[in-house]
């Protein structure tokens, strides 16, 4: 369940939102053993999957040396062909 | 131009200049005597390319030795240390270069769009056939002509609706990866990751670094933003300057910055400056914050309140499965307690302490959400399962409907020759009835009505 239709990992916005719908549906607590059992099934997936996102995030640091060459050469011949 | 040939110093053009070359004069005097003699034939020879640029040269060098022009400047460019720029009116333009040595002297520095007056001579370029201003002086036609060009930019960008409320997005509830693009060196830079640290916003930092500040700055900010936009795995990209005079922070005025911020598909925020400065790329960004640091600051309390947002779901999701346990149990106990159970009552007690118990450690499991208890939920699932009818069946009891899928529960609901539905534990079959046994009262009335 962590993929959207579009093939992309879902977000961890849109897991929440999803685990936000499933807790206030097993909240009113009015549906059948089987359909909860199916939510909470579905509810650790998006749960599992937040947490996934939050602890796969990490802080770190990547500077981008070679794009900011290519940049500056392009500029450079831009330069010259004025 | 082929009407062109050498008339000798200073006559005023002739009729050759529009028309075809004059014809050789006949020996004899023309008929306007006045005039000054026409040149000798053998002066017509055409110039070489070289002397008549040489002798442009020399014109413009007599009458424009040294010349003040007006005008706006457009396209300011840095190369080695020469600032290359154009100025522009309504009907012409001028190359003009401020060289690197002078530029010491020169201190005003002009933007693109800017009023000036710049003073030098003009030269020509014999190689490309062109002229240029070689400035020594330059300043702004009036005050605050800085301030013009913004609010002649600002106005623009406005009517074109790039500073709309209704083109602003929000930024992602999680932001797990930003671009940043600022000086490598900066004092932004430090101050973003340091706050991203000490607010443990556990956030990848991608930094395009860019100059901030000088000539051609604002092509490299509008290219980083491009670059970094274009990959696809940031949440949000920021531009960032530490504090500065107004010139000092004009890259972040520039055109090309904001449609880079404006044509960005992720969100942006604009950090520039403290918090009086404000630039065009606070306008166009999606989010603005007054510093760096609150740049910082904004992501930090973003991703703060995604995780008190899951965990707060996480608490609810195990109240509820606490709560959907404890209705369940009562139930099977309800269910445990019927007659036609009571043979099995022991047993279905131990499997409903089973399922509590696991119901129970997976809802108590959920508020550390480690793989197992997904599959200790699972297992709980399981056991409900057993518990189902369909457990019963597996006993060895049959279900038999008839062929409007009722159950039957009665032997009068069917006749010879219907077709029923059985259904085992495992599978089923259909069948046709062959015979009917009634109960014993009434038995046999029965049987004559069904044959």
């Amino acid at each position: 369940m962590t993929d959207n239709p579009s093939g992309k990992p879902e977000t961890f916005e849109a897991s929440l939102s999803r685990l936000e719908q499933i807790v206030a549906q097993l909240e009113r607590g009015d549906l059948a053993l089987e359909e909860s059992l199916q939510l909470y099934e579905e509810a650790i997936a998006k749960a599992r999957h937040c947490q996934g996102r939050l602890a796969e995030a990490e802080s770190r640091i990547e500077v981008l040396t070679q794009e900011a060459h290519k940049v500056i050469e392009k500029a450079a011949g831009e330069n010259g062909r004025r | 131009m082929s009407g062109i040939s050498e008339r000798g110093s200073g006559g005023p053009g002739q009729a050759s200049l529009f028309g075809k070359p004059a014809p050789p004069r006949p020996p004899v005097a023309p008929a306007g005597a006045a005039r000054p003699p026409e040149p000798a034939p053998a002066r017509s020879t055409p110039l070489t390319v070289g002397e008549l640029t040489e002798r442009i040269a020399r014109q413009i060098a007599m009458s424009f030795g040294y010349v003040a022009v007006m005008g706006e400047v457009s396209q300011p460019t840095d190369k080695k240390g020469n600032l290359y720029f154009r100025l522009l009116d309504d009907r012409a333009r001028l190359d003009a270069v401020i060289w690197a040595d002078r530029r010491a002297y020169v201190r005003f520095t002009p933007k693109e769009g800017m009023r000036v007056v710049a003073t030098g001579a003009i030269r020509v370029w014999e190689k490309t056939g062109t002229y240029s201003l070689r400035v020594d002086r330059i300043e702004p036609v009036g005050e605050g002509e800085l301030q013009r060009v913004f609010e002649a930019l600002k106005s623009k960008l406005r009517a074109e609706g790039l500073f709309d409320e209704s083109r602003k997005r929000p930024l992602p509830v999680w932001i797990s990866a930003i671009g940043l693009v600022t000086s490598e060196t900066g004092a932004a830079r430090h101050d973003i990751e340091t706050t991203l640290a000490s607010g443990d916003a556990r956030v990848r930092v991608v930094l395009h670094p860019a100059r901030v500040q000088g000539e051609g700055a604002g092509a490299e900010i509008a290219r980083a933003v491009r670059v970094l936009s274009a990959r696809g795995d940031l949440d949000a990209i920021v531009v960032a300057r530490g504090g500065g005079s107004a010139e000092e922070l004009w890259a972040f005025n520039e055109e090309e910055v904001a449609r880079a911020l404006a044509a960005s598909p992720v969100p942006t925020i604009s950090a520039v400056g403290h918090e009086t400065d404000v630039t065009l790329s606070d306008f166009v960004a999606d989010h603005r914050a007054a510093t760096p640091t609150a740049a910082a600051t904004l992501i930090v309390s973003r991703n703060r309140g995604a995780r008190d947002r899951y965990a707060a779901l996480c608490q609810r999701l195990v109240v509820a499965v606490d709560a959907r346990r404890r209705r369940w149990r009562d139930r099977v106990a309800a269910v445990s307690a019927h007659r036609v159970l009571e043979r099995e009552r022991g047993r279905i007690q131990r499997m409903s302490g089973r399922l509590s118990d696991s119901l129970g450690r997976a809802g108590r499991g959920l508020r550390g959400l480690a793989a197992t208890r997904a599959a200790r939920l699972r297992s709980a699932a399981a056991q409900l399962e057993a518990l189902s009818p369909l457990a019963v069946l597996s006993r060895g009891y049959a279900l038999a409907r008839d062929e409007r899928g009722r159950i039957l529960r009665d032997v009068r609901g069917v006749a010879v020759d219907d077709v029923v539905s059985v259904r085992l534990g495992s599978g089923g079959f259909a069948a046709r009835v062959t015979d009917v046994r009634l109960p014993a009262d009434g038995d046999a009335d029965r049987q004559e009505r069904s044959r």
